[in-house]
């Protein structure tokens, strides 16, 4: 019995790609494997010919042929019911696998006997086989997997899991690898993810590796995908299929919907925004009484004074909803923001710089929801500058803690997704961050040695440290007229303290930490 | 009608006993006034926003004691990782040094070298063993 069984459904390829897919499988440096090739009656007499003699040259080819079309899925049930491998991995008729592809999978195997599914990072190739769209994937994220299929290539599934979960399904045809994938992630013990190039897809206009929309019908089976995904593992959720071919998933807020606190500090600073001279806090106060549906909310407005009297006018409306908190210590966002959780009641907490302003009338809901995910403790949306441009699409530590996207237009999905999927990142911005009371409060809250910088990064690596999860999402979106209130030189103090808690995570997208 | 006792008073009708419970009543917030030094209501008023603000702070000290353990843990795992990577490079340096010794234990002008000691060695152990 070998260790692995590669699967390929075979149908039409172009002959220079499917040669090109047959010498990668030819040149893997392991040999423990077998191929089960499936021609699921190609027209092309010369697909037939290949396999037969690539079978009569190898022995551990094995080849199966179809005598009617029956389409991807029953292909690849075809090929998964002639493998007799301890893994199961998946190759499409005209991508190549990297020589060391199985070598290095079967190393990952060996050193954990529970690893279940092991998937790795991957490319494209262009019509000269050129390699181009690098793609560099993240740690496992389930989050992200219910918004795109970003495992898929290449993907190793033990067997025995492939069959507990009855293999692949009809009716799911060009999604069926991702629906596959959900369902093996439900059961996995241990999902690996190696971070080398070990598969590169081959862009052929109208592939699915070419264009998001080349397959419409793909885009429905995924939606059902995750639609049947969710309710075995018991999430109400929200599903929809976004303008850029992504899955939107929001979980059902619990009934009655809980306390919202919505807490800013505020100097009462004034600023020109929208070509106007603007008081930042009843700006942004008036945004969120315009415009928010939630029907469960307080503000707290944390204002600084000096002798009982604010810095600056502020004059905010008459709203049983506002309450006003008078700081008189010295500037400390950080204090100012236990403060203002301190006097507020809600059972989420709604973080907001005074510089923000609201653009969605359902950003509450959309945060609430995000913190109904199990185990997500913190949450960011997108945040825009006054011209549209990203401010922050979340945290990264690669190569150094700084704003995913900044400066980047808004109106683009990203690279792989980026701007355009709900996922787990390794921090959030405290100019808009939602998060569990209870939680804010068991790790102490936000660091008062941080007054003015790196207390959200202090806060989230906080947050990952103790076994929970940040998610940030484009599902809202908000202006936020960045350090127009502050002095944006950093404290070299602020970051030798941080480097004092954080270095050794610095460089690593570690977002799902064990906790110690 | 029976006649009740109340601390030696007579209670005739149950006027009276409203009136001796109230009595009563006025005597144990007399003395727990008494007890806490409170004598009129903004008295109390004041001690009960002191005591808040009291609340308050030991809140805001324990929110920030609680940081301050997640930020001695931050540092002791900081510690830790470079005290990991400290032991790996001394680690790796002893390796070298070793082989590095051994390398040189195997050339030719150590082992004439040892050779041509041998009889000062011989003769130190029998000095030595006398």
């Amino acid at each position: 019995m070998p260790l692995f069984s590669v699967i390929t459904p075979v149908y039409n390829p172009p002959l220079d790609a499917f040669e090109s897919c047959i010498e990668s499988m030819l040149e893997q440096t392991f040999t423990d494997w077998e191929w089960c090739l499936v021609d699921d009656a190609s027209p092309n007499p010369k697909v037939r010919e290949i396999m037969e003699r690539l079978a009569r040259k190898d022995k551990r080819v094995r080849i199966a042929f179809r005598q009617t079309n029956g389409g991807i899925v029953a292909a690849s049930q075809d090929g998964l019911d002639i493998a007799t491998g301890t893994f199961i991995a998946l190759l499409d008729n005209d991508d190549t696998l990297h020589p060391n592809a199985l070598n290095l999978v079967s190393a990952t195997l060996t050193q954990d006997p529970t690893v279940d599914y092991v998937y790795s990072d991957e490319n494209k190739l262009d019509e000269q086989g050129r390699p181009y769209d690098l793609f560099r994937k993240p740690a496992f994220d389930p989050i992200r997997l219910l918004g795109q299929n970003y495992c898929s290539h290449f993907s190793v599934i033990r067997s025995t899991l492939i069959d507990e979960v009855g293999g692949f399904r009809t009716g799911y045809e060009g999604s069926q690898d991702y629906d596959l994938i959900l369902r093996i992630t439900e059961r996995a013990r241990t999902i690996v993810h190696i971070p080398e190039v070990l598969y590169h897809w081959r862009a052929i206009p109208g592939s699915a590796a070419d264009q998001h929309d080349a397959k419409p019908y793909a885009l429905i089976s995924a939606e059902r995908a995750v639609k049947d995904h969710l309710k075995r593992i018991k999430i109400d959720a929200m599903v929809s299929v976004s303008d850029g071919g992504f899955i939107q998933v929001r979980p059902v807020i619990s009934s009655p919907p809980p306390k919202v606190s919505i807490i800013i500090p505020t100097r009462g600073d004034a600023q020109r925004i929208w070509g106007m001279h603007t008081c930042l806090i009843e700006n942004a106060i008036s945004s969120i009484l315009k415009k928010s549906t939630y029907p469960n909310y307080e503000i707290v407005v944390v204002l600084d004074v000096k002798e009982s009297k604010p810095l600056n006018p502020v004059s905010l409306p008459e709203d049983p909803r506002i309450s006003v908190v008078h700081y008189d210590a010295p500037f400390n966002f950080s204090d100012k923001c236990n403060v203002g959780v301190q006097h507020s009641s809600g059972e989420i907490v709604i973080l907001l710089n005074d510089d923000i302003e609201v653009i969605d009338a359902d950003w509450i809901e959309t945060l609430v929801s995000m913190l109904q995910f199990p185990d997500v403790a913190m949450v960011g949306p997108m945040l825009l500058l006054e011209d549209s441009r990203i401010q922050s699409a979340g945290h990264t530590n690669i190569p150094s803690p700084h704003s995913i996207g900044s400066g980047l237009s808004s109106h683009q999905t990203g690279k792989f997704g980026m701007f355009g999927v709900t996922r787990r990142v390794s921090g959030v911005t405290a100019a808009c961050a939602a998060i569990h009371r209870s939680i804010y409060e068991e790790l102490g809250g936000f660091s008062i040695d941080f007054p003015a910088c790196f207390n959200d990064l202090d806060f989230g690596n906080k947050v990952l440290e103790s076994g929970h999860h940040i998610v940030w999402t484009p599902l809202t979106r908000l202006f936020h007229f960045e350090s127009l209130t502050r002095d944006p030189t950093v404290a070299p103090h602020e970051m030798a303290m941080l480097e004092k808690r954080w270095k050794r995570y610095f460089g690593r997208e570690d977002y799902s930490r064990q906790p110690a | 009608m029976n006649d009740m006792s109340d601390n030696g008073s007579q209670i005739v009708s149950p006027s009276d006993l409203r009136d001796a419970s109230r009595e009563r009543l006025l005597a144990e917030i007399g003395s727990l006034q008494h007890q806490y030094g409170l004598t009129d209501a903004a008295q109390l008023e004041s001690q009960i926003v002191k005591l808040k603000r009291e609340l308050a702070d030991s809140e805001m000290r324990l929110l920030q004691a609680r940081d301050y353990a997640r930020g001695c843990a931050a540092e002791l795992g900081e510690a830790k990782a470079n005290f990991a990577i400290h032991q790996q490079l001394a680690d790796r340096r002893v390796r070298q040094a070793r082989r590095k010794l051994q390398e040189f234990q195997s050339t030719r002008t150590w082992k004439m070298g040892r050779l041509i000691m041998l009889p000062a060695r011989i003769l130190r152990r029998i000095l030595k063993g006398g």
